[in-house]
């Protein structure tokens, strides 16, 4: 008796699943296979190659699971789906991305190993007191978990920055290198939006703040420039929201600061591309995913700034993607400026500086690149005679 | 007979389940083939040399493996800095090492994937298709579009 | 592959089914379901198929052989025979690593020895094979003449990956002739959207929380060791009883009808009880094929203790080859021991809850040396757990860890009694619209998870 009173739910239970599973297999053999993933910033896999070596190591199986995956019907919707049932579970951290409160993502900061950071730093001391003839100064930005720890959920288990900005700090001022610490002077700003809500990039307020706490240290006229604060975008959704799945559909705006007024002009010039541009601004990157990249173009290994400044010298950037969105604010005040990503530039810096002539070096990085970096000791540390 | 013919079936069955279990135990054994003999014939016959070939400095600096220390190696990398294309096969003195120099191509794909994670989605499609495997004492890292086709043609060298 | 994957519910499912469903015939009907199974256990690693089919040949012939044996001597003798080799092939995959480190820590002589990956439900298809030829040699059953038939029961691909092991006995009459319409498919999907529930929305998110906190394990406060290792028992239970039930709704899709696995173990007044409703078919065949062989409890009381001490530490050891596995068990043969022989009397008398409460709390510690894989990180966490090892009691992180994990700790404790089963019982009854609507959505919010995560890893194939 009990029995035949479940036969409806049992019957209509089934005649789903045996429709919609074809169905759902169907529709996603119709509908065509999308390359790239705006919402995730990431290439789509396509269907497998097939071939005997990658079958019998079971590789196509996998790449065929990833496939299917990838190329979902409405993988998009899916995704949705799933970040808003993570937020039912009050979930607020997700791939080293916290929610935060007031709409920031921030990405934690977990203590980074010692041997890294001190492999670093003695790079930095050594290449210190081979050139004592070059001022170095160092800017190693706090990031938003540390700037805007207020923001982040209640309790969440992160490591703290401070101690090891502060050991940085001490490091490099003992080796003569200028440490420009950036921290009170972002804290006291916090009246303005210092860092992008969905990507880990500082704005281009917090690098203007930045600049102003440079001048000093310095000796850069900040009177040089006047500038204007301006929009170039508003619907920019970074990496932190990709990386995360919080606040997908989430657009923020991009703001730039020009130079009030007749600016005298200047050529950036990308080395290993060869190629020459007018603008500290690469505007085609404002229609792909990637809006940050407008500030001098994204990462490149090598780049060298000629302005028509009379006063200032030759000035060497060893930098991050921090930076990309400072430089426009200092280049003005040196003729020269060579910027340098140690994690592509892959060339000899010693024979570089004494090329160019350059008179002072700028380290550029945000805490959490620059604790965790492996590159920048390779590039400091003078190649050994073979 | 029919004792006897059950015998035999037994035997026979028991002889196929060891030599199917010997292969397994040995299907990480390689042929003995040079570095160098692995070098000609992949420049010979894939599209390696579309990248440029790199000596011990570089193998130091991106994998951390000291040249003196391998059985010999193979290093090409693209000239761009902005390309993830690279192939490596090394060739180590132990298992042990092996290991190690597995490792050392882990570390060099996780930090090849945190350089171009922000922003460098075609690197990191290419990225997530590369090999990282080790077979006997040798060691590959192989990414760019062609990499199941040199992957295809180490491994049938070895 | 694994059942809890968009490949396998959105690819393989529906084609299988297809074909199933609509090429007549028992025959053919048997034929796609061996090559179905083929091609699912084929796919990660294709080269432990031959293993797979071996097996099967295997155990098929050695059955017929010992049915066919004529004196006692002879059948006791092919009966020897086939356990070896099953036992040796067991062990070539999943001891063998383990003891060569353990001789070459002994001896401090290293061996070398090439990792091979552990075919996927290797322990389950051999206890699977190992029932069936302890059946027929005890002649609870007859040995099977077809190999079509025994190569459905040895290769089938809904509990050949992760159990429940299922015995000839079992599905016997469902080898010969089984019904299939839409009903039983209905009621193999409500087991299976159950089962990924469990796996993918429950025990997935709950991994998230206990991962961080294992992590740290040195330098976590009391209370953060107690909600990691909570996270862990609910994780576990989910998991793995999740994928029981996946394993039975495709059985009951396919026609087939295996018994249940996990009977709300958690709700258990005593440890003995505790085991009476965990992985039932591995208790029933640890006890079937080992513990009564030995003599069971119809023995000297020193040997009665002898035998569950050797099945638990066996049963352990079967969950994966390293000590804490072994220690896991061998902590609930002496619990048993402890229960049989002093608190029997005792237990009777204290209310149900305390009895829950003491089971629960003690099934919480076994976790303990399940999860933490060597002796040091296991005295680490109860350092963790009992005060010399922890961080004061309670710190703000632990606020944080409660605070995200109290939604799953609901839901779990939830769903782990038969209570809101019964009632979707109830409401399939009485209003089988909204139940159906209600698995749909579950079914929906389980594809959105699996989309997401690209793949979930799951637990209980590596044993």
């Amino acid at each position: 008796m009990a029995r035949k009173s479940f036969k409806p739910f049992f019957r209509k239970l089934g005649m789903f699943f045996l429709i919609v599973l074809p169905v759902v297999l169907l529709l996603n053999i119709l509908i065509p296979d999308k390359g790239f993933s705006e919402n995730e910033n990431r290439v789509l896999a396509s269907f497998p190659e097939i071939s005997i070596s990658q079958i019998s190591s079971g590789r196509t199986a996998s790449q065929f699971e990833t496939y299917a995956n990838d190329q979902f019907f409405l993988r998009d919707f899916w995704v949705t789906l799933k970040a808003g049932f993570d937020r039912l579970l009050l979930k607020v951290e997700n791939n080293g991305v916290y929610l935060g409160k007031k709409g920031y993502l921030i990405e934690s900061f977990t203590n980074p190993p010692e041997s890294h950071l001190n492999a670093t730093l003695n790079a930095m001391t050594g290449f210190a007191s081979r050139h004592p003839e070059l001022h170095q100064y160092a800017v190693i930005a706090p990031n938003a978990v540390n700037i805007l720890s207020y923001n982040l959920p209640a309790a969440a288990p992160t490591d703290d920055q401070d101690p090891y900005l502060t050991s940085v700090k001490n490091t490099l001022m003992g080796a003569g290198i200028v440490f420009i610490d950036l921290r009170d002077t972002l804290r006291n700003h916090t009246d303005q939006q210092l860092f992008y809500k969905t990507d880990h990039h500082w704005t281009t307020q917090a690098a203007y703040y930045a600049y102003l706490a440079m001048a000093d240290p310095m000796t850069l006229d900040t009177s040089l420039l006047s500038y204007e604060k301006l929009p170039v975008t508003h619907s920019f959704q970074g990496t932190l929201s990709a990386k995360s799945g919080f606040r997908s559909g989430e657009k923020e705006d991009i703001y730039v600061f020009l130079p009030k007024g007749e600016a005298p002009e200047f050529v950036v010039n990308y080395i290993t591309e060869q190629k020459k541009s007018g603008s500290y601004y690469a505007t085609d990157r404002l229609s792909t995913r990637d809006k940050y990249a407008m500030f001098l173009d994204g990462n490149h290994a090598q780049v060298k700034i000629s302005t028509p400044s009379a006063v200032g010298g030759t000035l060497m950037i060893i930098k991050d993607s921090y930076a990309n969105c400072l430089i426009p604010f200092i280049a003005p005040h040196y003729k020269t400026v060579i910027v340098i990503d140690p994690r592509y530039y892959y060339g000899n810096l010693e024979q570089l500086i004494a090329a160019e002539e350059v008179d002072e070096l700028l380290y550029v990085y945000n805490a959490n690149t620059f604790f965790g970096d492996t590159s920048l000791e390779l590039t400091l540390t003078p190649e050994e005679d073979a | 007979m029919k004792i006897r013919t059950n015998l035999i079936i037994k035997i026979l069955m028991t002889v196929f389940l060891f030599l199917y279990l010997g292969a397994l135990y040995l299907s990480d054994y390689t042929k003995d083939v040079s570095m160098v003999t692995i070098e000609s014939y992949m420049t010979s016959h894939t599209s390696i040399t579309s990248l440029k070939k790199r000596e011990r400095r570089d193998l130091s600096r991106y994998f951390s493996i000291e040249e003196e220390s391998t059985d010999g190696y193979l290093f090409y990398k693209d000239v761009s800095p902005m390309s993830v294309n690279e192939i490596l096969i090394v060739r180590a003195r132990s298992r042990n090492q092996a290991s190690d120099f597995l490792r050392a191509a882990e570390d060099h794909k996780a930090s090849q994937e945190n350089v171009f994670g922000s922003y460098g989605t075609d690197q990191m499609a290419l990225l997530g298709d590369a090999f990282v495997e080790s077979k006997g004492n040798y060691v590959c890292y192989i990414c760019g579009p062609d990499a199941a086709a040199w992957h295809d043609a180490f491994i049938s060298l070895i | 592959m694994v059942f809890s994957n968009i490949f396998f519910i959105y690819c393989f499912l529906p084609v299988f089914l297809l074909l199933y469903f609509f090429i007549p015939g028992k025959t053919a009907k048997d034929i796609i379901l061996i090559a179905g199974s083929l091609v699912f256990y084929a796919w990660g690693n294709p080269i432990y198929l031959v293993l797979m089919v071996f097996s099967a040949g295997f155990n098929y012939y050695m059955g017929m052989d010992i049915d066919d044996a004529e004196t006692e001597p002879s059948r006791k003798g092919r009966l020897i025979f086939a356990v070896i080799i099953n036992l040796l092939i067991l062990c070539f995959f999943k001891y063998y690593g383990f003891l060569l480190d353990n001789i070459s820590s002994l001896t401090g002589v290293s061996i070398a020895h090439p990792e091979l990956d552990l075919p996927i439900g290797i322990s389950f298809y051999t206890f699977k094979n190992l029932s069936y030829i302890f059946d027929v040699y005890t002649a609870r059953i007859y040995s099977q003449r077809s190999f079509l038939i025994y190569g459905v029961y040895s290769t089938m691909f809904p509990h050949m990956t992760a159990g429940p092991i299922v015995r000839y006995g079992e599905i016997e009459d469902q080898l010969y002739e089984r019904q299939i319409s839409i009903p039983r498919l209905g009621i193999g999907a409500e087991y299976f959207i159950k089962g990924l529930t469990k796996k993918v929305l429950i025990s997935d998110n709950l991994a998230g929380i206990y991962e961080p906190i294992f992590q740290s394990a040195g330098q976590i406060p009391v209370l953060t060791a107690w909600i990691g290792i909570l996270a862990y028992t609910f994780k576990i239970y989910f998991d793995f009883s999740g994928y029981s039930d996946m394993a039975i709704g495709l059985g009951k899709m396919l026609g087939f009808d295996f018994q249940k696995n996990f009977d709300y173990p958690y709700i258990s007044g005593s440890i003995t009880e505790f085991w009476r409703r965990w992985h039932i078919s591995l208790g029933s065949w640890f006890r079937d094929y080992i513990y009564i062989p030995l003599g069971g409890n119809r023995v000297s009381t020193p040997k009665h203790i002898r035998n569950i001490l050797i099945v638990w530490a066996l049963t352990g050891l079967w969950h994966g080859a390293s000590w804490n596995f072994v220690l896991w068990g061998v902590y609930y043969g002496i619990i048993l021991l402890i229960e049989k022989f002093l608190l029997a009397n005792f237990l009777d008398t204290i209310p149900e809850i305390c009895r829950r409460i003491y089971t629960f709390l003690l099934v919480m510690i076994g976790w303990v040396f399940f999860s933490q894989t060597s002796f040091p990180a296991i005295l680490r966490y109860f350092g963790a757990m009992f005060g010399p090892g922890a961080r004061g009691f309670v710190n703000s992180t632990t606020l944080y860890y409660f605070k995200t994990a109290v939604v799953l700790f609901v839901i779990s404790f939830l769903t782990c009694g038969p209570g809101l089963q019964n009632r979707f019982k109830r409401l399939m009854k009485n209003t089988p619209l909204i139940a159906v609507v209600l698995d749909i959505i579950l079914l929906c919010l389980c594809t959105a998870s699996l989309v997401y995560n690209s793949y979930s890893p799951f637990l209980y194939q590596q044993f």
